[in-house]
């Protein structure tokens, strides 16, 4: 990824020197950092800003390469306090010898290593610290330090202080799978690679001196034998194994060619040095089983990168609730808490179960889990499902489920059953193994039955020598050499492949559907429109309605504040439910809904649930229009779809009025409003029988229909849950990358097309040569590396495709 | 013939030893993490002004 310098020009102010998110007009926030007053977004981005500047770790801004997390500004209370509680610390603090505890903590916001450095420098600047560990590609921090479990909860705090979002975790057994997959892997690599080069050097002398001293060439010989037995059976193992249970289950796949030939060349290699004539081809089978391995692994790192729903779930649901007893509030973990046990939600916090409110009332924000872009009003007696977000008020909830049992758990076991039964379009390997399997097995047939005919003692020399030659290396090279180069060059324009097969199946893709919420728009609600009624002009009344929102905490009314306020308010009402009262230069002014705003006045007009009125005692002044608007590239990047004979769909959980004004705005034809995420699942399911689709979301309610797609991206910007059950994450947000992406992974597959091709072409013109017996095992060597080069370097031309834009 | 007697016998026993010392590297963990060490050096001369 290239280098992006900070920018210390004053000609680009407009953006956030901390978070590079753009800065809302009006705002007026400076940090002082290297003798220079950098322009802020938010007070929250200003704290974290200075808190490192004072440190002495300015270089962080030189040496990051990514921009910081926008810190989450949050008034309320100390969370990390509840993690200070013994009880609490002990499930998630290990307790070592010699007084030492360590934890592990995952860390929503490293996003390179310059974060690694920070977190570290900081950390380490408490004297109890005594050692930290971050790894940017797990996203996890390892703290061990001297003295109490409860200190744990001054860790997490460290860590939300400088703007990321600490999550404790109980468990790593996916994580730790990862990580002995991983290391078994690196191990079979390396002995692979010594394997091959020690073999080498043996075997090379046998190469110069084909006059060679027979007693010494079976002394080199054997020594091979001796190298090349534990990297056949150590590093080639995983392929031996797969081969196997693939004919077990009476299929075909890559590794059944691969484990023939190792297993052929090697035979055919120990009986030649035992009966001391003939060829062995000990060196040919160690790089082979190198640079399968190679490929391999690096296959599996594309695979790792997606941490799985388990850490999607530890993102989402809090670890700790308020439980209200008669004794009091008390703060326990999720696990303690029991059916009609009754939490506190307070405002701010996300509901940690599904329960039904028993005293209060609040909006809450479900547009993760519903699409719904505003937030819903919940009164006594309503629903909250885990997950949501309680905006306005504290909330009293009596549980209902917990755990396996909530609305949340339930969205994931659907993901996981539609998961296994998505459509893919068959991997090219594997066809091609089929086919090439066939192809090598008769035309061994042919070469035995014709040298039977002319002379039958020469036949199995003359059959072993065509499949040592057939050996599948470049073949097998082909997919996993144009997945590590495209995975590249993807992840340059911003689109992170985490499950490898995703660029193939790009490749077919003929659809693409969006979920509204957040991928076609930015899921920020803003003034959508502006209808006057009175004698005021739209900025005036959208200055008074900035004034009189001033006062409340309601997500609306940061939509209408982003305009800058000059206008003083007195004698502020606020109405829940309803709106606010306020006299702004001698005049009483309204804004809420419709019933209240007219209750002003006293007139009655058409209502119209979805917006908010302005009034005064004179009558209704303005309507605003509220919705989240499309992100500023959507129509550019849906035109370029089309272009590209992609079709198009919208799948939405939201209004069908909100739904058809951002499809007529991208130029989306075929959308479909108030789908549940079993809805989605089946209006995909029916679009996929005819064709490969490629789905797009965000939200926890999008993971099913993602789960379900031929092929699934997940915003970067969106939930974990849509992130982990998602093949691709767009890590820049720009819609305009799907385009390319689809681009790439068109050159991607033809790239592989041609490799095969030459891979065939390579072996197929070897084999007459083979069959006539003037193939010698260097000869051999040599054009297995050559051809495997080639294919490499093929597979590099994805690397260097224009970047369209 | 007896040079190479003896030399191969030899590099074998390096070979043994690269691989164990390979496999002992990997299972210590110095494998796991690739990036962030590159960055550790950093900072470290400021540590000894402060100090």
């Amino acid at each position: 990824m290239p280098e992006q310098r900070e920018s210390h020009d004053e000609d680009a102010p407009a953006y956030c020197f901390h978070c590079r998110e753009p800065i809302p007009p009006g705002t007026r926030i400076h940090a002082r950092i290297r003798q220079r007053d950098e322009a802020m977004c938010c007070e929250g981005c200003r704290a974290v800003a200075e808190l490192i500047a004072a440190a002495g770790l300015q270089d962080y801004y030189q040496y990051r390469n990514q921009p910081a997390l926008k810190p989450e500004q949050k008034d309320q209370q100390d969370e990390w306090q509840v993690y200070a509680q013994s009880q609490i610390a002990a499930q998630y603090v290990r307790s070592d010898s010699a007084a030492l505890c360590s934890a592990t903590i995952l860390v929503d916001g490293i996003r390179c290593a310059a974060c690694a450095w920070l977190i570290d420098r900081m950390l380490r600047r408490d004297d109890q610290i005594r050692n930290v560990n971050v790894n940017v590609a797990t996203a996890r921090v390892n703290v061990t330090w001297q003295g109490e479990q409860s200190y744990f909860g001054s860790v997490l705090r460290s860590l939300s202080k400088l703007g990321y979002r600490p999550h404790a975790i109980d468990s790593e057994s996916i994580q730790q799978q990862a990580d002995n997959e991983r290391r078994s892997m690196l191990k079979r690599l390396g002995v692979a690679g010594v394997g091959m080069m020690q073999v080498m050097m043996y075997v090379l002398p046998m190469y110069v001196h084909s006059d060679m001293d027979s007693s010494v060439r079976h002394y080199l010989q054997l020594v091979g034998l001796l190298l090349t037995t534990p990297v056949l059976l150590y590093a080639g193992w995983p392929f031996l194994e797969s081969a196997a249970h693939a004919l077990r289950l009476r299929a075909i796949n890559m590794d059944v060619p691969v484990a023939l030939a190792l297993l052929l060349a090697y035979g055919v290699s120990v009986i030649n040095t035992l009966l001391r004539h003939g060829e062995t081809y000990f060196d040919s089978i160690c790089m082979f089983i190198f640079l399968l391995t190679l490929a391999r692994f690096v296959v599996m790192t594309v695979r790792h990168r997606s941490h799985g729903v388990a850490d999607a779930l530890v993102r989402i649901q809090p670890r700790v609730a308020h439980r209200v007893r008669q004794q009091g509030v008390a703060d326990v973990s999720i696990n303690q808490l029991e059916i009609n046990d009754v939490v506190l939600v307070r405002a701010g916090e996300t509901v940690p179960v599904d329960g039904i409110i028993i005293a209060g009332c609040s909006r809450l924000d479900e547009s993760l889990l519903t699409g719904e872009s505003l937030p819903v009003e919940r009164n006594e007696s309503q629903k909250v499902i885990a997950g949501s977000i309680n905006v306005s008020a504290p909330l009293q909830v009596r549980v209902t489920g917990i755990g396996q049992h909530t609305v949340l758990s339930g969205m994931l076991a659907l993901l996981e059953q539609v998961q296994s039964s998505r459509p893919r379009a068959i991997s090219l390997a594997d066809h091609i193994s089929r086919r090439f399997l066939m192809a090598l097995l008769l035309i061994t047939a042919a070469v035995a039955a014709t040298w039977w005919l002319i002379d039958a003692s020469r036949v199995l020399d003359i059959v072993l020598a065509v499949l040592v030659v057939t050996c599948p290396c470049a073949l097998s090279l082909a997919t996993p050499a144009v997945i590590a180069s495209t995975t590249t060059a993807l992840a340059r324009r911003g689109l992170l492949i985490t499950h490898a097969d995703a660029i193939e199946q790009l490749a077919h893709v003929e659809m693409m559907a969006f979920d509204k919420t957040g991928t076609l728009t930015t899921g920020k609600i803003d003034i959508a429109d502006i209808k006057t009624a009175g004698t005021l002009n739209a900025q005036q009344c959208r200055d008074i309605a900035a004034a009189l929102e001033q006062a409340v905490d309601h997500p609306v009314a940061r939509a209408l504040s982003m305009s800058s306020i000059h206008l003083v308010t007195s004698n502020v009402q606020i109405t829940a439910g309803a709106g606010v009262e306020g006299v702004i230069n001698g005049m009483t002014y309204r804004l809420g809904t419709a019933a209240y705003v007219h209750a002003l006045n006293g007139r009655r007009t058409g209502e119209d649930g979805a917006s908010i009125w302005l009034g005064d005692t004179n009558g209704v002044l303005a309507c605003f229009t509220l919705s989240d608007t499309p992100r500023q590239d959507a129509s550019t990047a849906i035109e370029q779809l089309k272009a590209l004979n992609i079709k198009l769909l919208l799948l939405s959980g939201d209004a069908l009025s909100a739904v058809q004004s951002v499809a007529h705005a991208c130029g989306i034809a075929d959308y479909r409003a108030r789908q549940s995420p079993t809805d989605k699942v089946q209006t995909l399911q029916h679009y996929q029988q005819h064709s490969m689709i490629a789905m797009v979301g965000d939200g926890i309610n999008d993971a099913p229909v993602l789960g379900a797609a031929s092929v699934s991206i997940a915003m970067g910007a969106g939930t974990a849950v849509a992130q982990a059950s998602a093949d691709a994450v767009l890590m820049n947000n720009s819609l305009q990358t799907l385009p390319q992406a689809i681009k790439i992974s068109r050159k991607a597959h033809q790239i592989m097309k041609q490799n095969f091709w030459w891979a065939a072409i390579y072996n197929l013109g070897a084999v007459p040569l083979a069959a006539m017996g003037y193939i010698s095992p260097w000869m051999a060597a040599a054009g297995m590396s050559a051809s495997s080069v080639l294919v490499v370097l093929n597979a590099a031309r994805v690397l260097r495709s224009e970047p369209t834009s | 013939m007896n040079m190479i007697g003896l030399l191969i016998p030899l590099s074998l026993i390096l070979v043994v030893i690269a691989v164990w010392a390979f496999v002992w590297a990997v299972n210590s963990g110095q494998f796991d993490d690739l990036d962030t060490p590159a960055w550790d050096m950093l900072g470290d001369d400021e540590d000894k002004q402060q100090h």
